[in-house]
């Protein structure tokens, strides 16, 4: 809302041509796409761009991307992103370039990437009965965090049943391969709606669902407290914290468990990607490890974290490992 | 000959690419005529090749082969500059300085070496995360880099405490044009004339800058704000210079137009902020020594809203150009500058809005920074007349021509009348430093 003080000094000191071309326009005022108002921006969040800040060249960084977008320059660049949100967490505009840079892709890049994605899934699930599902994700198995979860939730005593379904889609969504992400999700809905819940560790995975109508949580909503202590430096998963808002709990779990949770630079809603989110390992791999070194630097203590990416990328520890290992 | 420079400097091992999402990325800086350009998907220009160095030697070795082929090389840092200096109109190759990217912290004697390519806000948060500042805080902190803030000379918005960038400078390390490296010893005070100046505001027209130790600054314990209304911006100036003594970390007043955007409020507004362990003790006395109304919570508000330039985002698309004029004067010229500049904006047909702030103070007098909307049936001749205007005023009345955004392409046909003398020596430079005329050609001079 334009204050109607600002208005009535406009008109009083502007002149009759300039009104007339006024009047035309203001109606048009807030109507640009994000696209556009996101390539006319300075490229405000730039420091917070875990990909430009790993690879180094503006052509990745955010307005620049949504440049590119804006003028059908969408061969590459536009697929340098990890789907972490620091820009959207940064903008007065609540722009994610992210998300508006999906709806260009599905060219060569998405195809070569979703290829090496695909040879990269690796699951092995024994099916069993229960009333939620523990639906892992595939970076659990990658991340060997699986077979410790399946030992934590058993002993903590959760009824959980498991499935041979392996992916939420998230990444034929990310790489713009409407279709397929489509076929993914639709079969994940299905099962899932045999069961009251969904359970995973990977936030990635349940923000897929829960964006597409399936009543999911992370594994943090179902642990409890084991008491071992002990100084440890928390890592935010990006979409954990940005998208699930899921900041303090973590870290009261820890707490309870005795530890000193410690915060590295970037941290909570502002937290950095550790570079394994998304897609971006199967875009530009070096550049992924870049960011998770260059992520690792931020820290002070042992980095505990709540993503099976991030502790990959991190090499830090699960909150769910550091149970298992205790129970 | 750009092919033969771009294969030599492959074959050096530095990382240059000719892909045109490269050369996109880098075909124009931040001056507002770029923009209703890229609208209409034209390109401001368009450099033929990108090199991406990541230590000063490979910034050597690409100076060395375009100087040997005679080949332009333009400069950039964020590319948040707004004076149209980085956009490379000779095409030639852009230097991308992003991978001289080190960040080392000396606690003990409160220093940083950063290099070139750092991003001001990811510097400011390593630094905060130890417990420390570089209080350099312009507000394009988030996507300016250290080595576009000494070529532009540019100034933080907690200047009035901690001074620009060249009072935060201990020591550079740059390349010259012919690709020699300069470095010097790092000392809290240095024998001879100080010329790694040269460097600061040289817009990248003696050389690339590759590293630079700066101060740093215990993050304050506290913070204390002060919010102050006027009724003219005599009386607000009158107070900023008593004000002065107190050495505030940040002030800055608002006239009356964007008191009403910022604060709903038809009068001028100063607010300060005091910092550090005197603060209350100056807090008490600012607000004794004030002859304005106390106003809590302007300063929280604008604080809150300091780094938000989205408007631009918004007005631009309708068709509104949109631009900043800052320039400097003494006290006793601060009224005069102050409404002659205004009404020289607001007499060129077109423009909307037409407001100025003053947001960087000093012993002798102050910076006082002009913004204007225009929606001009021509948007380069309206941008053109209210520049002219604007600066040939300022000049008139005891402004200066620039303050901290520089000279660029923009304000080159006055920067004889701003340094005279100076002028030519700083021709001789150029020609001494850079005989073939390859860094930054265009810009300035
Ligand atoms: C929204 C916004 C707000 C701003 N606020 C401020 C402010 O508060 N204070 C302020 O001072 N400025 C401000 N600016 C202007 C701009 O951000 C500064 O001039 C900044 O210092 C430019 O840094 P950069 O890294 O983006 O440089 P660039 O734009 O890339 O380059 C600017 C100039 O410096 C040269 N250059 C860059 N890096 C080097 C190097 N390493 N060696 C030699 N030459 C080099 C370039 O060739 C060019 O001539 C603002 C700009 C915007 C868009
Ligand atoms: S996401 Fe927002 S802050 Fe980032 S470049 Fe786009 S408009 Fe600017
Ligand atoms: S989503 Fe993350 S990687 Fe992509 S532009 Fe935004 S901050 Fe950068």
């Amino acid at each position: 809302m334009i204050n109607p003080k600002v208005i009535s000094r406009i008109l009083a000191n502007t002149d009759l041509k300039t009104k007339m071309r006024l009047a035309k326009v203001v109606p048009k005022l807030g109507k640009a796409d994000e696209v556009t108002r996101c390539m006319l921006c300075p490229n405000m969040c730039l420091y917070v761009c875990p990909v430009f800040d790993a690879e180094r060249r503006l052509t990745v960084s955010p307005s620049v991307k949504a440049r590119l977008a804006y003028l059908g320059e969408t061969d590459d660049a536009i697929y340098h992103c990890l789907p972490c949100d620091a820009c959207k967490n940064a903008c007065p505009m609540d722009i994610s370039v992210n998300d508006n840079l999906r709806t260009f892709r599905g060219g060569e890049v998405a195809l070569r990437a979703i290829e090496r994605f695909e040879k990269s899934i690796k699951v092995k699930i024994e099916e069993r009965e229960g009333r939620i599902l523990y639906f892992p994700g595939c970076r659990t198995f990658e991340s060997n965090l699986f077979d410790k979860t399946v030992e934590v939730l058993e002993k903590l005593g959760i009824e959980f049943a498991l499935t041979s379904v392996d992916c939420c889609g998230m990444p034929y969504y990310e790489l713009g391969l409407v279709d397929k992400f489509r076929e993914k999700i639709s079969k994940l809905r299905q099962v899932a709606s045999k069961y009251e819940g969904v359970i995973s560790n990977c936030p990635h995975c349940v923000h897929v669902m829960r964006e597409n109508g399936i009543k999911a949580a992370h594994i943090l909503a179902v642990l409890k407290p084991v008491k071992i202590g002990g100084d440890v430096s928390y890592h935010d998963p990006c979409i954990l914290a940005r998208k699930l808002d899921v900041v303090e709990e973590p870290r009261k779990l820890l707490a309870e468990m005795g530890f000193e949770v410690h915060e590295p630079a970037f941290s909570g809603k502002d937290t950095h990607c550790c570079g394994y989110g998304g897609v971006y390992r199967y875009i530009a791999p070096d550049m992924a490890k870049k960011v998770a070194e260059r992520r690792r630097e931020h820290f002070d203590y042992e980095i505990v974290t709540a993503c099976p990416s991030c502790k990959m990328a991190l090499k830090g520890k699960d909150i769910v490992e550091l149970m298992a290992d205790a129970l | 000959m750009i092919e033969k420079a771009v294969e030599e400097i492959k074959s050096a091992g530095v990382k240059i690419s000719t892909n045109i999402e490269d050369r996109i990325a880098y075909c124009k800086d931040y001056n507002p005529l770029h923009l209703p350009k890229l609208l209409k998907k034209e390109l401001p220009a368009l450099p033929q090749a990108i090199a991406f160095p990541k230590t000063t030697e490979e910034v050597s070795r690409i100076l060395q082969v375009a100087n040997a082929y005679g080949v332009p090389v333009y400069v950039f840092g964020g590319g948040s500059g707004v004076i149209d200096a980085a956009t490379p109109y000779d095409g030639g190759i852009a230097v991308s300085t992003l991978g001289l990217d080190f960040v080392d912290v000396d606690e003990e004697n409160m220093l940083v070496r950063a290099g070139a390519g750092v991003v001001g806000g990811r510097l400011e948060k390593v630094l905060n995360h130890r417990g420390f500042t570089l209080r350099h805080s312009p507000q394009s902190l988030y996507c300016s880099t250290v080595g576009g803030w000494v070529a532009t000379a540019a100034s933080g918005q907690f200047s009035t405490g901690y001074g620009n960038i060249e009072n935060l400078l201990i020591s550079l390390t740059a390349v010259l044009p012919d690709g020699e490296v300069v470095v010097e010893r790092a000392t809290p005070r240095r024998a001879g004339p100080d010329l790694k100046r040269i460097f600061v505001g040289s817009e990248g027209l003696l050389g690339v800058v590759t590293e630079a130790v700066m101060k740093i600054f215990p993050l304050p314990e506290e913070f204390l704000t002060l919010s102050v209304e006027y009724e003219s911006i005599g009386d607000a100036v009158r107070d900023a210079k008593a004000l002065m003594q107190l050495k505030p970390a940040l002030m800055r007043i608002f006239d009356d137009e964007e008191s009403l955007r910022y604060f709903d409020s038809e009068s001028f507004t100063l607010i300060a902020v005091f910092e550090g362990k005197s603060a209350s003790a100056k807090l008490k006395e600012a607000k004794e020594m004030v002859s304005g109304e106390v106003a809590d919570g302007r300063a929280e508000k604008w604080l809150e809203k300091r780094f938000d330039v989205s408007d631009i985002s918004r007005i631009v698309p309708l068709g509104f150009i949109f631009d900043t004029i800052e320039v400097a004067c003494f006290w006793r010229d601060a009224e005069k500058v102050y409404t002659e500049v205004l009404k020289a904006i607001r007499g060129v047909e077109g423009t909307v809005t037409a407001s100025a702030h003053a947001s960087h103070f000093y012993e002798s007098g102050l910076c006082f920074y002009f913004t204007f909307a225009g929606l001009p049936a021509d948007i380069e001749s309206y941008y053109e007349e209210v520049w002219r205007k604007a600066v040939e005023t300022s000049l008139r009345n005891g402004g200066n021509l620039t303050h901290h955004h520089g000279v660029g392409r923009l304000r080159k046909r006055w920067l004889s009348a701003e340094i005279g003398g100076y002028y030519p020596l700083l021709r001789d430079l150029k020609s001494i430093l850079d005989r073939r005329n390859i860094l930054n050609r265009g810009v300035m001079l």
